[in-house]
């Protein structure tokens, strides 16, 4: 298997605000949002982060994306180091986050063209791809409309087609799904799905069970920014459900605590 | 009333413990202090006289009573030779070669004693301090003695006659110099500021920048264009600005008497849109660099503001007028205050090459390091994600 995502060691340290440490109820100066983690995803498979919330999940992903750094470790990109490379990484990622808004201001149209001059898409490509992309989810249909009047699944749609434009190999999802309606939802996880099939390796992450029982092949758990479990899906779900084997290990890790 | 207490003190408490509250509450008595003390000192510094000016005025039939005004302390005077005709004065005092004429008719003692009332005509330059001030003493020392019943005389009371020498265009320039550059900078700012603020710090508060910032895109080529974008639209708001002040100028100042910019030629204002064009672009850096520092396009603003009152103080620096343009290069190399002096200088037609040169070459280089500094920020997650 060629392996495509190779996280090392990762580890992420917060410096806290008095404020931050109000919130968190804690006299601790620093939170360690990523502690140690690895893991390894190969190519033409989705692999799925699965954690409660503050698990440090977007954090992992905010890294291996280029848009944080890591305080210890590394990840490699097709052997691309995250940490040396960040510009090269960026060329090979697509990344798709709540966190990446896109301006209101402007259409589906324009924000796709804009995004791909950014990177360096040619033009009869960009248009044979607007047109696919478009198709696929509907966007021709609002494609000259603001994005500041589109509906959240719209705003949605457009995220993730831009998120695409240079046809990226490897792509980042992060809570793909998250407040979409059950219609919209399902068109993306089954562009995933398409995505997969065309051999592209997907980094995901959810909470939703299902999700990652319906797509990944290779699961991570991450509790308090440790990675408690990495293995395929088929190997974690043997025994029991996935849900189960999840709250399991909650139970395992708290009592551990 | 128990109530009414609870949300008062909630109320205070919002209010007291919000720092950016508080400066928005006490800051514009601190602005009002500062920028009232500054422009009280400006404009009292441009009517000062350096104290070993040597004023040369010529006198005609100066009677011996008031020969001591020519010894006075004060004043150090010397007296020109009286073989110039009036007209001969009356051009040198026009081309500020002479501070002041006095004539006292014919026969003026005996007259005076006659109760004839005679004339003193008293001829100056307002566009020139030293003249200007070496006419307000004679003036007033004159004009009290001549109101005496016993001692009666008129001065510069003839009808349709001007003593003032000064030409059209030095009036114009004397006034414009004082205000243009003010004006000019102060709108400069307010076009940069109203848009920068909203730029980054926008972007940050709204989660946009972040789509940027996954891109290959080299952080230099965003912060680059991103300055260039703000510049392009300041500079148009600029340039509206500038063509309203100056055909607004003549009629704004309509009540000093009559303004003319026909002294201005073309060079005059390619070199005002080189410092308007270099001063948005630095405007445009530093609010840029604010904007990345804030979290919000309401942090921005308030700290934009603080950067306006030090904009607004070296912006009255032009308020010395002509005599007060700075000269020494060093000075040119103070932004914000570079532009303000180089205008300065600019419209009162008596720009050095030199002083120019530096403050074009000084603020390309602010620009760059501010473009450079800019570009460090994007790469910084504390300042581009700080929530």
């Amino acid at each position: 298997m060629e392996e495509v995502l190779k996280v090392s060691n990762l580890t992420k340290i917060f410096r806290l605000s008095n404020r931050q440490k109000k919130i968190n109820k804690t006299k601790e100066n620093v939170k360690v949002a990523v502690d140690d983690l690895s893991f390894s995803a190969y190519k033409g498979e989705i692999y799925g982060l699965l954690g409660p919330n503050g698990a440090g999940k977007t954090t992992t992903l905010r890294i291996i994306s280029t848009l944080i750094k890591a305080d210890k470790g590394d990840a490699f990109v097709n052997g691309v180091s995250v940490r040396n490379n960040p510009k090269e990484i960026r060329k090979m990622i697509g990344f798709l986050t709540s966190e990446l808004k896109l301006e209101d201001f402007f259409t589906p149209e324009y924000l796709f063209d804009y995004f791909s001059n950014l990177h360096g898409i040619a033009p009869d490509v960009r248009e044979e791809r607007k047109h696919k992309l478009f198709s696929k989810f509907g966007v021709d249909t609002f494609k000259e409309v603001k994005v500041g009047n589109l509906s959240t699944g719209m705003k949605q749609k457009v995220s993730l087609i831009i998120s695409l434009v240079h046809d990226p190999d490897f792509i980042i999802f992060d809570e793909p799904t998250n407040g979409l309606d059950v219609i919209t939802a399902k068109t993306v996880t089954d562009f995933l799905l398409d995505l997969k099939a065309q051999g592209k390796t997907i980094i995901l992450s959810t909470h939703i069970f299902s999700l990652v029982e319906k797509l990944c092949d290779r699961v991570g758990i991450i509790f308090d920014g440790k990675m408690i479990v990495s293995d395929t899906l088929a190997n974690l779900t043997a025994q029991s459900d996935l849900e189960s084997v999840f709250f399991n290990l909650y139970e395992r890790e708290g009592q551990r605590q | 009333m128990k109530n009414i207490l609870t949300i008062l003190k909630k109320e205070l408490r919002r209010f007291f413990t919000d720092y950016r509250m508080l400066l928005t509450l006490f800051l514009p008595g601190i602005i009002i202090y500062l920028m009232y003390t500054f422009m009280g000192d400006f404009i009292s510094r441009s009517m000062e006289v350096d104290p070993t000016y040597q004023y040369a005025v010529y006198v005609y039939n100066l009677p011996d009573k008031y020969s001591v005004l020519l010894e006075s302390q004060e004043f150090k005077i010397s007296t020109v030779e009286t073989d110039l005709t009036l007209d001969e004065a009356k051009n040198k005092i026009e081309n500020k070669e002479l501070q002041l004429a006095v004539i006292f008719e014919d026969d003026f003692e005996n007259k005076v004693t006659q109760g004839l009332t005679p004339d003193v005509e008293i001829y100056y330059n307002s566009s020139s301090t030293e003249s200007l001030y070496i006419y307000r003493f004679f003036y007033s020392v004159l004009s009290a003695d001549g109101s005496e019943i016993t001692y009666d005389f008129k001065v510069n009371m003839e009808e349709g006659v001007n003593y003032d020498l000064a030409t059209k265009e030095d009036t114009s320039i004397t006034m414009i110099t004082m205000i243009a550059p003010y004006l000019l900078v102060m709108f400069l700012f307010s076009g940069c500021m109203a848009l920068s603020s909203e730029s980054i710090a926008g972007e940050k508060e709204r989660g946009t920048i972040a789509s940027l910032l996954v891109t290959p895109v080299d952080r230099k080529e965003i912060a680059t264009g991103k300055v260039l974008a703000l510049s392009i639209t300041s500079l148009a708001s600029a340039v509206v600005s500038f063509v309203g002040l100056i055909a607004s100028l003549p009629k704004l100042m309509g009540a000093q008497g009559d303004l003319t910019i026909n002294m201005y030629k073309f060079d005059t204002y390619l070199e005002i849109f080189v410092i308007i064009v270099i001063t948005v672009i630095v405007f445009t850096v530093i609010l840029s660099i604010i904007s990345t520092l804030s979290k919000s396009v309401k942090e921005a603003a308030q700290y934009s503001s603080l950067v306006m009152i030090l904009v607004v103080l070296l912006g009255l620096t032009s308020m010395t007028g002509v005599d007060g343009i700075a000269t020494d290069f060093y000075l040119y190399l103070i932004p914000v205050y570079n532009s303000v002096q180089i205008l300065s200088s600019i419209f009162a037609l008596e720009m050095s090459v030199t002083n120019f040169v530096v403050t074009v070459v000084s603020n390309l280089i602010y620009i760059v390091l501010g473009i450079f500094a800019l570009s460090k920020m994007f790469q910084s997650e504390k300042i581009m994600f700080n929530k």
